[in-house]
């Protein structure tokens, strides 16, 4: 095909109208904006130091129960008849391990 | 469309339900380029909207050193590629495909005496940009059917203005290769 035949029916293309949005258009594009639940704006979240803390607290939560549970696990169960307080279990849980 | 600006400024400080009117000053724009690369009415809606959720989505990065409408094409021209990419059909379907009677006449019309209509022309060159890859179409829809220059092509694609030129040299080719297929298989 000669390049004049395809300009010719680029030219032609070009004479073609488009096709106008069909009525209501602009509400349902308002519609999915809605559903869709954009951010709110221009309201821009402002984040503190606080804010990594907050993250950390449940992790920091569970580390501590699980050291105060292998503590009294350690102890004895934590009977005081077992003799001994938590500090005096630790430091024999320490010797046990590294000089047995 | 100078106050768009002001519209635009309205909306980021909470007035959303304006943004309905910047959509109705815009989408006859919006529906202008998109038709290029989608012929369905009910797809080319999906399309224009796909194009308007993503300008709301970013309407706060819009700078205003631009017109809103350029700044809204740009969007519309990926969402094309996008679509393009997505619904890429392949080559070997061209044939496949029914050529209407007009369209298959101007095809075999040597003497070029035919004058064809906008939408035989259209006919043909959907089935003829097959073959092309979707960075090649949307160079091709945008240079030769909108009639935009290298520099707005580039500007809009994001891609060099000799790449656009080779694109589209090498899309011309391969079109001209498809109708020559196109024609022989009609004959």
């Amino acid at each position: 095909m000669k390049k004049s035949r395809l300009d010719q029916l680029f030219a032609a293309a070009r004479r073609e109208a488009a096709p106008e949005p069909r009525p209501g258009f602009d509400g349902r594009v308002a519609a999915a904006i809605t559903r869709m639940d954009a951010p709110a704006r221009p309201a821009r979240s402002s984040a503190t130091w606080l804010d990594p803390l907050a993250g950390w607290l449940p992790r920091l939560a569970v580390a501590t129960v699980v050291v105060v549970g292998i503590c009294f696990a350690a102890d004895g169960g934590g009977d005081p008849a077992a003799g001994g307080d938590l500090g005096e279990g630790a430091e024999e849980l320490v010797t046990q391990w590294f000089f047995e | 469309m100078n106050d768009d600006g002001e519209l635009i400024a309205r909306i980021l400080d909470g007035a959303k339900d304006e943004f309905a009117e910047l959509v109705r000053r815009h989408q006859s724009q919006v529906f202008s380029i998109l038709h290029r690369y989608e012929r369905d009415p009910s797809r080319l809606d999906d399309l224009a909207q796909e194009t308007f959720l993503k300008a709301w989505k970013a309407l706060d990065r819009f700078d205003g050193r631009a017109p809103f409408a350029h700044w809204l094409a740009r969007i519309a021209v990926h969402v094309a590629i996008d679509h393009l990419r997505r619904h890429k059909r392949r080559p070997q379907e061209v044939a496949m495909d029914f050529l209407g009677f007009d369209a298959g006449d101007w095809l075999h019309d040597e003497a070029g005496s035919r004058a064809i209509e906008a939408s035989d022309a259209r006919e043909l060159l959907d089935l003829a940009m097959r073959g092309l890859s979707p960075a090649e179409h949307l160079v091709i829809v945008l240079l030769e059917i909108e009639g935009r220059s290298v520099k707005e092509v580039s500007a809009l694609t994001g891609s060099s203005g000799i790449a656009v030129r080779v694109r589209a040299a090498r899309a011309r080719a391969k079109m001209r290769r498809t109708l020559d297929g196109l024609k022989e298989a009609s004959s």
